[in-house]
């Protein structure tokens, strides 16, 4: 009965132990690990999302203000107050924050921080379409809160002014660069100038739809001319 | 001769003493883990100790509670200078996701100095070891500092 262990005992003196050698050999994490977090700020519109769903509390902004009608933000990952769930990722519209595997997350409790700026012009006042729209909805796609809603068959198009963050994307992205944000104050002069601008533009409409039927008309009277004309041959 | 083989040896084998403020039991899990053969702490001398007053570095995890709080502080009186303290996991650090809560006296940073922080929730045993690995450095100096 003893053959059996000591043949074991034997074989284990001739292999590798199974400890990792690790601080000699660097081991990998296992795919999907989530260690520490990188912030992409060219990628972020911030829209707040990840401050708001972080549950204990390791992401802070703060904003500094430039003078030039621009502001710094800065966003703050405290990685001694992170639990690294992920949420933050999957939040994220815009892919900005990644939780990479690298959990060599050691040292100073100070130095433990990701942080990443940009800076953005200063909106302020209400998204607004002007009369140029052609109801394309480029706009509608791109909005990383997904708040305008554009129909090309009513041509309607809205959006909801209170939870826009104002990131100007839909500005960026629209082709007729119809969009702009207005003060409250200039809302009603704005109404005003594209009411106007879309009668002008139905009238411009309207004629160019009767020169095309004038055309389609004319079009049509000498075809049937030449059939008759050819009837007659 | 006899004074530097004393403090050749002592400086390869840090005693660790580990104390729970309230931990979930994930940190201390994986603390006692890098003493298993798989990760096998001791590799670098690291040993676990039954008493503060044979520790070299103190490993906090946990939020510190209420509760707990007098009595980590007791503890870190019996522990002899020099001493390093390790905190594992972000909550001893910020409390984590207890912040705010009326029972949890969060940042340790408060009532004592941290040399080391290991950062995760709950760190890699291989985070660990480089923290450890960190602390025992760190009370090297420390201990050289003391002699002069």
């Amino acid at each position: 009965m003893m053959f059996p262990f000591l043949r074991k005992a034997i074989s284990n003196l001739f292999s590798k132990p199974s400890t990792e050698n690790f601080p000699a050999v660097n081991v990998e994490a296992k795919p999907n690990y989530r260690g520490r977090i990188e912030y992409d700020p060219e990628k972020c519109v911030n829209c707040g999302e990840c401050v708001k769903v972080c549950a204990p509390e390791a992401i802070t902004r703060t904003y500094e203000d430039l003078g030039d009608g621009t502001r710094k933000g800065t966003y703050h990952f405290n990685l001694t107050s992170c639990t690294f769930c992920g949420t933050c990722q999957d939040f994220c519209s815009t892919n900005a924050i990644t939780l990479t595997e690298d959990y060599h997350m050691v040292g100073d409790a100070a130095d433990l921080f990701t942080e990443g700026s940009w800076i953005h012009k200063i909106i302020t006042g209400k998204l607004f379409c002007g009369a140029d729209c052609i109801f394309c909805g480029m706009c509608m796609r791109n909005c990383p809160e997904q708040i305008i809603n554009v129909d090309r068959k009513t041509k309607t198009w809205e959006v909801d002014h209170d939870r826009c963050i104002k990131c100007g994307i839909c500005q960026s992205k629209c082709p007729k660069k119809c969009l702009d944000f207005v003060e409250e104050e200039d809302w009603a002069a704005a109404e005003k100038a594209k009411a106007e601008a879309l009668v002008v533009k139905e009238a411009e409409e309207a004629k160019a739809k009767a020169a095309k039927l004038a055309a389609a008309k004319a079009a049509k009277a000498a075809k049937e001319a030449e059939a008759a004309k050819a009837a007659e041959k | 001769m006899f004074k530097k083989m004393i403090a050749d040896s002592m400086s390869k084998s840090p005693w660790i003493y580990h104390v729970n403020t309230g931990s979930c039991n994930g940190c201390d899990i994986e603390l006692v883990a890098v003493l298993t053969p798989r990760y096998d702490a001791e590799r670098f001398g690291f040993k676990l100790a039954g008493t503060p007053r044979h520790a070299d570095i103190v490993v906090v995890s946990g939020p510190i509670t209420s509760q707990s709080k007098e009595r980590l502080l007791r503890t870190l009186e019996q522990v002899p200078e020099p001493r390093c303290i390790v905190t594992l996991g972000s909550c001893p650090q910020s409390g984590n996701v207890f912040k705010g809560s009326y029972s949890v006296e969060a940042p340790i940073e408060k009532f004592v100095h941290v040399d080391v922080a290991i950062a995760g929730c709950t760190p890699k045993p291989e985070a660990v070891i480089e923290g450890l690995y960190k602390a025992a450095m760190i009370l090297k100096e420390k201990r050289e500092a003391m002699k002069k």
